[in-house]
This record gives C-alpha cells, structure tokens and sequence, in this order.
C-alpha cells in the first residue's frame, strides 16, 4: 500500500485494486483547473461529488456552487460521474471551475468515491453527496477539527431538506432512512463527539488514512436486485479497527441539507429502504464482525426506538393522530430491518472476502465452529454406535423377522441417520478438508459392516465357512488341476485359496476362521480406495469424489464382500481399472468416422444435454471445466504421458492381472470387457491391454482350468443366448415369500433403482456443465458400467449373473450418481444440495440395511450350531457320507476332503422326494454302502434358509424333523437347542455303536487316517449370495419353545404318529 | 477440472529418507527370521501378515510413477497381495509352498527393490 497520488496502486479492503494514477482529468469550461485561493489552514481540502444520473441536475449544480461558496475554499472539487456518459458530457460543458472524472473502477457508490480518492491532492478528502448543499462554514468546521493529530475524520449534521414538508407520520428517529442524521445518534450533543460511523452525505478522512485502509469497500453492491449501502459504515468501522487510539468524530456546526424528494416521504419508500439497510448491515456484519457492526444498532432498537414510540403515542394521547402513524412506523421500520438483516445473513455467500484482521478472526471462528461440527458428529455417530453394540443381543437374530433389522437398537440408527448428516453437512460445505470425509467413510463401512463381525461370535455366511475349508485342504495338501469333484473349481482358480494358505503357513495359525470374520469390514475398506481413484480421475471435486464413495458403499447390496476370492479379485479389478482410467487414458484426438465415432457422437444425436453433434462450437468454447488460474496445473496422473510411463504401469498390471485370472472365474472376463470397451473408444491405451488380460486368462484356462471346464461343459454352454432365463430366477422372485421378505426385495429395488436414476441423472449433468474433452472421456463412465451387461446373454452363472452384472456396474454408477449432486466444482448450493443429498443417502442406506441384513437369520449360525457341526467333524470318520436340508450351517471348514455331501436342495428333486417319503428316502440316503458312516444333520440355519427362500412349503422342515424323531429307522446321535444329528439304526442291532443322545461332544478328538474320500459337487459354480433372491423368515410361531424341542422346530404342528410313507405323504398335502 | 479451495489434494508422502529403502530391504528377512524363530502368536501373526499385505508392493511402488499417498498405497496393497498370491500359488502347485521360501522369494522383490532406489538416488547425487 502506498500512498495515493503516487501513481502506484493501492489494495483496496475489498480485495481489488484502486489504481492510483492520475485519473484522467477533464476540466470543464476552459479547460484549466480552477484553483480557489489558498486556504489560510495548513491543510488543504479535496471535496468529492459523485453522481449517477442527470435526474439530480439542480440538485448537483447546487451542491457544487454551495461548495463554491465557501468561506475556506477547498483545494480541489472532483466531480465522478459513475458511468453516465451524459451526465459526464453535460458536466465537462457546464461546471466549470471542477475536476470531472469518470468512475473507472467498479459501477456503484463505493467505486465512484474510491475514483474520487484516487485522484484527490487535498491532505483531507471530503464527501458530500450531489443532491446535498453545504454550508457556507462547512469546510472550515471540518478542518477546523483535523488540528487535532488523533482526529482520523470528521463529520457533520445532515438536516433534511424536505421539498414538500416532513410527513407527520415521519419521526425524527427514522431520518436515517432518507440519509439524514437521526434523533439519538451517537455524539450527537451540543459540542459533538465521538462516533461509530458517518453519515455518507457528510464525511471527511485524512487521505492517509483512506489510503491506508484501502478505500471503500466494492463488496458492499448488491443483494439480488436490491441497492444496498452501508459503505461508509464499513469503512469508518475499518478505520476504527486499524487505528484505535484515535477518533472519528462528529461536529454538528459542519451542516448540510440534504434533499428530501417527495417520493421518500412515502411508506412505501420507508419500507423498501428499512429492508435495504438489513441486507446492509448483514453485509457489514458479515465484513466486520457482528459485534462492532451492529454496536449503534442495538442501543438503537433498546433506546432510541422505545422512547420515540412512547413520545409518538403520548402526542396521539394528546390529540395529534398522527402520532399513532409514527409509532406504527417506528415498530414497522425495526421489523422490516431486522427481516432484510435475516434475509442477508442466509443469502450472503460464504466466501465474503474478508478485510481485515479482526474480521478475519471473526470468521475464523465461525469456520472453525463449522468445521469442528462433523467432528463432533463423527464422534457422537460412534459413541451411538458402540451404545448399539452394548446393547444389542445377536441371538435374537435367530428368530427375527428382518434380521438385523429388527434387532439392532435404535442408536444403531441414531448413529446412521447423525453419520448421514454430519457427512452431508461437511461435504457440502465445499471447505471441509479430506480427511473429516475420509473418516466419515471409512465410519460408515465400519458401521455397516463390521457389526456383524463384532456382534456374532461365529462366522457369517455359511459359503465363507466352507472357504475355510477348501484353504484347510491347500494348506494340507497343494494344488491339483485333476482332483475335480466338489474341488474342482477351488483347484482350478486356487490363487486366494493359496494365498490364505501361505499365510496360515506363515503366521503359525491352524485354521483361517482366525481371521475370516474380519473380512467383511476389510474387503470393503480395500475396496474404497480404488473407487476413490477412478472418480478423481474425473473430477479433482472432493465433494463428488466422497459422495462417489459413499454411493458406492451403500448400493452395494449384492453381498460378494465375504471371505471369498471374488471379494479379493474385485478389488484388483478395481485397481486394474483405476490405473488404467489415471495412468493409460488416451489423448490422443477421439476418431471423426467409423462406427466408433458414430456411437461416439450419439448422444448428440439423441439430442441428449452435453451431446457432441450437432453442438455449436461456440457452445463447447463457453463451457468452462476448469476454475480460474486452474488450467494446466493438473495433477501428475492428468499430465500427458510418456511411453516409458505407460509401459511401466502396464508392467505394474501384470502381477495383478495374472492373479485376478488364476483367482476367479469371472471377474478375468468382465476386466476383459472393461479393457476393451475402453480400448475401442479410445479411452485408454495402449491398445493391447485387453489381449494381454485375454492371453493371461486364456493361458490359465488352458493351463489349471480345463479339467474342470471339460468336465463341466454343459453349464458353460447352457445358458449362451437366453439373457431371460439367465436373470428371470432372481429378477421375478419364488412364489410364497412372506411379506417381511418382500420388504427386504423392495428395499433392494428401491436401492438399486435409485442408483440407476441417480447414475443417469448425473451423467447427463455432468455432460451438461462440462467441456467437450471432460465430456470425452466422460464417456468412459457408461462405458465401463455396461461392459459387463452382455455376460447375462451367455451364462447364468448358477442364476446370479445380473448380480454380477451390476456389482461389477456399481462403482460406475457410484460415480455418475455423485455428479448428479455436484456436477461441477462450481455448481451446488450447500443448503439445498445438502438436504437433497442426505435425502437421498438415508433413502440408500434404509434400502441397503433392508437388503444387506434383513435375511440374517439364515447367515447367522449360534454357538449351538457350531457346536454340533464341531461334534460332527470330531466324531464323523474319513469318507462318511453327510446328509442336510441344505448347506446353510458351518460346514466344510474342515478335514473338506473326507466326507461327501448330499444336500436335499442340489437338486431340488432330491428334497421333493424326501417330502414324499421322508423316511423310505432318507433311509436310501444314509443307507451304508461305501461309506463308513452316514449323519443326517439338520439345523436351525437349515430351517431359516427353507423358510426364507422359500424353497420347501411353510411348516414342512418341522414336520420332516418330527417324522425323523418319531421314526424308529433314525436315532438322534448328537442333541443341543439348535441342532439334531441322526444316524441310522442298523437293521439288525448286533453290534450297538452309541446309544441315546450326547449331549455334549467327546472331550477327545478322534482321530481317523485321511481316506481317499469320493466327492460330489454340491454347487457347481461359486456361492449363491445369502442376501438377495426370494427369502422369507422364520414364522413368529417359531419363537415358542417346548420345553425340551429345538427351537426351531414348529410347535404347533400337531404331533404325528409313526408314519408310513403313505401317511407322510397325505399329511404333507394336508400342511399345504 | 480443478482443485478446490481449501480442499487439498490428499498429501504426497514428500519425505524419502534414505532409512526407508534399508528398511523395507531388511523387513523381510526381518520376518523370515521371526517365522523361524519365534513360536506361533500373535505378534507373528500381525508382522507376517503386516509384511506379506503391504511391503513388498510398498517396495516396489516407490519405484513407479504414481506420487500421491492414497494411490500409493492403493497400488502397493493391490501389487503385495498379487505377489503374494502368485509366489503361494506357484509353489503349492508344484507342491513345495514353504512359508520360509515365499517369505524369502518375497523378501528378495523388496530388497531388490529397494536396492534399486537407493541406486538411483546415489546416482541423482552424483554431480556429474
């Protein structure tokens, strides 16, 4: 800041620069500068005049020859005509004597009078106001007062000059609304004093002082369409501020009339100025801080506004009506204020600059309150969350019609709901930094999935178990492509199953159940950052990047985030992606012919916001993608690549790829199309990349998967052309699904068809307020979501695939469906996109609980269950054959390769047929051939997943126990709350093996030498995900216990006789 | 596109003492020598599982272009675990997966790695 008149510049408080050249002066008349005499004072007087309009000509002229008239002439008179050609050109003829010049800087008062300040010689710099006339003595009180060193600025009474009469109703108390010194003013006294601020009509500063300041503040313009003021008062409170040792003051005898025309002493215009002056004073508040802003104000309101009242309605009392009008305008004038300051402290941006120190500390607290806030709800959301966990009792979830659901209390959804809102309130704030939003995600995975893990004391979902088994047997035994059977696809695609069992190898562990529980949490934890980094490879918006992740989380229902290799795989796809859309994009120019080029410009064609033909250029040219000072400042992975580059980050997918192909049999090929579909669209490059990931997966193919694949066929094959058949079975549901399960299907398709609205929503925003090269690569988006969509026209993938299909869309969408919310780093107002978006993200996070764990009651195994499995594994010799409704309980976690498994629903027939005849059927079941010895064991994780899905008529599970109980071909071997384990009686009872129930399992292991066991495939392909499909509870009347009953046996079926195949049979039909 | 006012980029990792590449070239044979050594428990369990997820793509990303913390370290658990994955695998199928043989192999990709960082910082120094 250096001092005006020196033709440097000077920062102006509101963030511009004054420049300080001389203005161009245009004296009027003959073109010299009229110089008044000089003054006997030491201190020399520059007035300033600004004016707008040629409206206020007599008015102006009357101002300057008022100023002519003075005792003390001043230096210089400086007209500044603020942007009005007319008026600047009717001024150069007719003022002589005046130095006009015109507002170079911003329209408006502030600009006009910082102009003035810019040019201005004079020691002091006096305003006055161009329909304002002086007096005569005017100047002289002024410099009269600057004597005194400490004075920074003085000013004076502004009397009204009424054209046509002061209107009774128009207190004196209100004068400040025609720019007028009001009755109660600060310093107003006999002598004068000490004030706060000036009146703009009549002020005066040093010209030091306003240099050192920085001049009027230009912030101060409009709200809307509505004038706003108030410059003066933040520039005096700034001068206050910056020196405060010494004064401003008020000296009364320095007097100007200011004109009153007629159209101000209406109600109309009180109304319409009392509201201005609120969004005024919000503004300054805003800039200065609301303590000193609105210091006069409220001793305003709490003295001068009650007396004036009290005086208007003690001259009604005495006879004078219009007393009652001046009160009535009193209290009118103070609500309309205070309406106008409310509306502006709301609509007031966020990024006010700031002015000063103060001001700034000011805000710095604010922003400081408002940062802290999600803090302070991350931390509430885990205290609610922990208070959850105390109080939640697992077991319940056993009987519980929605799972989780309905047993998880209700500061588990306290914690969720203040989660939600603290992510939104900070992420729509634009100034939270990363790592408040990074703990809120990372939160909201741990409390939507690490509950379980916290809550059960066993593993979830019954697949995962049997995973621990299949890496017990590599752990044991190695690989081997030929072994086939129910290891066939484990063999084939052993790489997490290997992996695993290196680690247990390592880590000295027996078994993966260590740490499996924990994969839940973990997996989706990995999973975040890759998705993270596809979105902020197409936005550097941390707001659309977290809301990405948060999407993300919340739509993914499908449930393949257990201890399972495609959990695993899905993570590298995910990275293989992220590099590839950061590190191998393409740049080069997109094709102009082709089919390519065709499909590219479709949207256009499609007339769709954002399309690429038939666009207008100067369409693309105005759209601007980037901030301003931003272009060219990308980030490393934006700036263009070298071939050494690429080629090292091709080097670097290779370990990944190779381990994804020999991992899964599914996610290679859906990276293969991903690859592809970019490659084609010239999205990334080079153009190899999805042969490579093609070469891979078909060299590990030919190398471990063919025995497997060979002896497999059919199911490759089954589904190539029938897309319905392939998604109908989970798409249309089972018949009988109880309503607490169609509440779960309903909120997976309220989830899944919110993310699809949200995606499209947002892809066609993003498209909107972007350039044609964000636009391009935009592209990539839908690309990637639907490469995996032509997989449902070839396999079924054991009646999953569309769950596939969309899980490997879900990150996509995730990111589309985010820019529907903040498609822009410019765009998005924090309040109304803040609801709309914590709206929404309750709408997700309902519809995921609901579709996540409203079926719990089958993926939660009790510490009974397990125990019976325990007994089972302990007691069962190598090559026994094990018979259940299902394979919903812990099975197959170990000693896998010993025993074969015959599940009643692989194929149904088998459970029809064991409904028709239980006993007959299940005797040729367990019938000993081969095998050493054969269990039947049946569960209350069995029953749940019977009655969940649907799969057998309501009541049968119970009824087929009962048969079995009352049966004398079956004895019970093993007996606890949630299990029962039977064997055959032998024919001929000669040799007796245990009679009666154990109640608890053998203290000793027992110990048996690994046979050659024959295995049959249970499931040929992958698990099926336990948290989609038709399900249905267990029946409340489940809850009810006989004293001595498995829990989950039905007690009011009536108890049945010994049955012969016949009677079981009628009696069946008769249940349905 | 651009970044945002008071929303930084998350933080590069800029400090690189030359301690680090000895670390992650001695951690692995750190913990061999703990597998071999110290009976199954839980610190074993953390270090071995803590090395086998993390270091050796650690290692290795140090050497490659990307800067940032969260792709570093989302790249490097990615490399780790299909390192991992594929020393494991290739050793059960030919049937000779030693826990002290992949812990070696892999101990031997970081001090390679590392090795060859330290090279190239020695060479950035040298003033000709």
């Amino acid at each position: 800041v250096t001092e005006i008149g020196t033709g440097s510049e000077v920062e102006t408080g509101a963030g511009g620069v004054i420049s300080v050249e001389d203005p161009p002066r245009m004296s009027a008349g003959a073109g010299a500068v009229a110089r008044p005499p000089a003054s006997t004072s030491t201190l020399a007087v520059s007035v300033v005049v600004c004016s707008y309009t040629e409206d206020r000509w007599d008015d102006l002229t009357r101002a300057v020859a008022s100023l002519r008239e003075q005792s003390v002439a001043p230096l210089e008179i400086i007209l500044v005509v603020d942007h009005c050609p007319g008026l600047l050109r009717r001024a150069m003829v007719d003022l002589p004597g005046t130095i006009i010049v015109p507002n170079r800087l911003a329209p408006g008062l502030a600009g006009a009078r910082n102009t003035g300040v810019s040019g201005a010689q004079g020691d002091i710099v006096a305003f006055l106001d161009d329909d304002a006339a002086a007096d005569p003595e005017w100047v002289a009180r002024l410099t009269e007062r600057y004597q005194d060193p400490q004075v920074l600025g003085v000013g004076g009474l502004v009397s009204p000059d009424w054209e046509e009469g002061r209107p009774g109703w128009f207190p004196p108390e209100l004068d400040w609304v025609v720019g007028c010194t009001y009755q109660g003013m600060g310093g107003l006294g006999g002598q004068g004093g000490q004030v706060r601020n000036f009146i703009g009509a009549n002020m005066s500063f040093r010209r030091e002082v306003l240099a050192d300041v920085g001049g009027f503040s230009t912030s101060l313009g409009r709200v809307g369409t509505t004038p706003l003021g108030c410059e003066e008062t933040e520039l005096c409170l700034r001068v206050g501020r910056r020196y405060p040792d010494r004064v401003l003051l008020h000296e009364p005898a320095a007097a100007v009339r200011h004109r009153v025309g007629a159209r101000r002493a209406r109600w109309r215009y009180l109304t319409s100025r009392c509201y201005a002056e609120g969004l005024s004073k919000a503004m300054v508040a805003r800039l200065a801080g609301t303590s000193r802003a609105l210091a006069s104000e409220r001793s305003y309101v709490r003295s001068t506004i009650p007396r004036g009242v009290a005086r208007s309605l003690g001259r009604a009392a005495r006879g004078k009506l219009s007393g009652l009008g001046s009160a009535a305008a009193l209290v009118l004038a103070v609500l309309i204020t205070a309406v106008g300051y409310a509306v502006g402290r709301l609509a007031a941006p966020a990024d006010s600059p700031t002015t000063d120190a103060p001001s700034r500390a000011s805000r710095s607290a604010v922003s400081a309150l408002a940062a802290g806030a999600p803090w302070a709800g991350l931390a509430g959301a885990v205290t609610l969350w922990a208070v959850a966990l105390a109080a939640t009792d697992a077991t319940r979830v056993e009987n519980s019609g929605l799972g989780l659901v309905t047993v998880l209390s209700v500061s588990y959804w306290a914690a969720l709901a203040l989660l939600v809102a603290s992510f939104t309130w900070a992420v729509a704030r634009r100034a939270s930094r990363w790592p408040v939003l990074a703990a809120h995600t990372v939160l909201l995975v741990v409390i939507l999935h690490a509950t379980p893990a916290i809550l059960y004391q066993t593993l979830r979902y019954s697949w995962a178990w049997k995973h621990v088994g299949v890496i017990d047997y590599i752990f044991q035994h190695g690989i081997d492509f030929r072994l086939g059977g129910i290891f066939g696809p484990y063999q084939g695609w052993p790489g997490f199953f290997a992996l695993n069992s290196f680690l247990l190898h390592a880590s000295g562990q027996a078994s993966a159940l260590s740490y499996a529980n924990w994969a839940l949490p973990l997996i989706d934890l990995l999973w975040l950052g890759p998705v993270i980094l596809i979105a902020r490879a197409f936005t550097a918006d941390q707001r659309l990047i977290w809301t990405a992740a948060w999407l993300f989380a919340l739509g993914n229902w499908v449930g393949q985030d257990y201890f399972s290799p495609q959990g695993f795989t899905y993570f590298l796809y995910l990275t293989v992606v992220a590099v590839c859309v950061r590190w191998l994009r393409d740049r080069r120019p997109a094709p102009t012919t082709g089919p390519v080029a065709f499909l590219r410009t479709l949207p256009g064609r499609l007339r769709l916001p954002g399309g690429d033909w038939p666009r207008p250029a100067v369409a693309v040219a105005t759209k601007t993608a980037l901030p301003p000072g931003s272009a060219g400042r990308g980030r490393d992975f934006r700036s263009p690549r070298s071939a050494g580059t690429r080629w090292l980050m091709l080097i670097f997918l290779l370990p990944l790829m190779a381990a994804i192909a020999s991992s899964h049999q599914l996610t290679p090929f859906m990276l293969i199309a991903a690859l592809g579909l970019l490659v084609v669209f010239r999205r990334a490059r080079p153009w190899f990349l999805p042969v490579v990931m093609g070469v891979i997966t078909v060299g590990w193919i030919v190398y471990g998967g063919l025995p497997w694949l060979l002896a497999n066929s059919s199911l490759l094959f089954e589904g190539i052309g029938l897309p319905w058949a392939n998604t109908s079975a989970h798409l249309v549901g089972g018949t009988g699904v109880p309503p607490d399960q169609i509440l779960v299907k309903w909120g997976v398709r309220l989830l899944t068809v919110t993310i699809a609205v949200l995606s499209a929503a947002g892809f066609l925003r993003y498209r909107k307020h972007h350039n044609a090269r964000a636009r391009r690569f935009w592209l990539a988006i839908p690309l990637l979501a639907l490469a995996g969509l032509p997989s449902v026209a070839a396999n079924s993938y054991g009646g999953e695939i569309i769950f596939r299909v969309f899980l490997f869309a879900i990150p996509y969408l995730a990111v589309a469906g985010a820019a529907a919310f903040f498609p822009h780093p410019r765009l998005g107002r924090p309040v109304r996109t803040g609801l709309a978006l914590a709206a929404t993200l309750l709408v997700l996070a309902a519809g995921f609980t609901l579709g996540n764990y409203g079926s719990e009651a089958m993926n939660y195994f009790s510490p009974a269950e397990l125990a019976a499995s325990s007994w089972l594994y302990r007691t069962a010799p190598a090559g026994a054959e094990l018979v259940a409704a299902n394979s919903n309980f812990p099975w197959g976690y170990t000693h896998y390769w010993w025993y074969t498994y015959t599940f009643m629903d692989t194929p149904p027939a088998i459970g029809k047929a064991v409904l028709r005849s239980p006993v007959s059927e299940l005797t040729r079941l367990l019938e000993p051939g081969h095998t050493p010895a054969s269990y039947l064991i049946l569960t209350r994780g069995q029953a749940a997943e019977i009655f969940l899905t649907g799969e057998w008529p309501q009541g049968d599970f119970s009824r087929l126990t009962r048969t079995l109980l009352a049966s004398s071909r079956f004895r019970v071997v093993y007996r606890n709350a949630d299990a029962l384990i039977f064997q055959l009686v032998p024919p001929r009872t000669s040799q007796p093996t245990p009679t009666g129930v154990l109640e608890m399992p053998p203290a000793a292991s027992v110990h048996i030498p690994v046979a050659a066991a024959p295995v049959r495939l249970p499931r040929v392909l992958g698990p099926r995900p336990g948290t989609k499909g038709s399900q249905r509870p267990l029946p409340g009347r489940c809850l009810a216990l006989q004293p001595g009953a498995p829990i989950w046996l039905d007690p009011a079926s009536p108890p049945l006789p010994v049955p012969v195949p016949g009677q079981t049979r009628a009696l069946l039909r008769g249940c349905r | 596109v651009s970044r945002l006012p008071g929303t930084p980029l998350i933080p590069r990792i800029r400090l690189r003492p030359r301690a680090i590449p000895v670390l992650l070239a001695l951690s692995g044979w750190v913990v061999l020598a703990i597998t071999i050594w110290l009976p199954a428990q839980p610190a074993r369990s953390i270090a071995v599982f803590a090395f086998v997820l993390v270091v050796p793509g650690v290692a290795v990303i140090r050497l490659l272009p990307p800067r940032e913390f969260l792709e570093q370290a989302v790249l490097a658990i990615a490399l780790s675990m299909s390192l991992a994955l594929l020393v494991a695998e290739t050793t059960s199928i030919a049937h000779i997966l030693r826990p002290t043989l992949a812990l070696a192999i892999l101990a031997a990709v970081c001090s390679a790695a590392a090795v060859t960082e330290m090279a190239r910082e020695a060479r950035k120094q040298v003033p000709w």
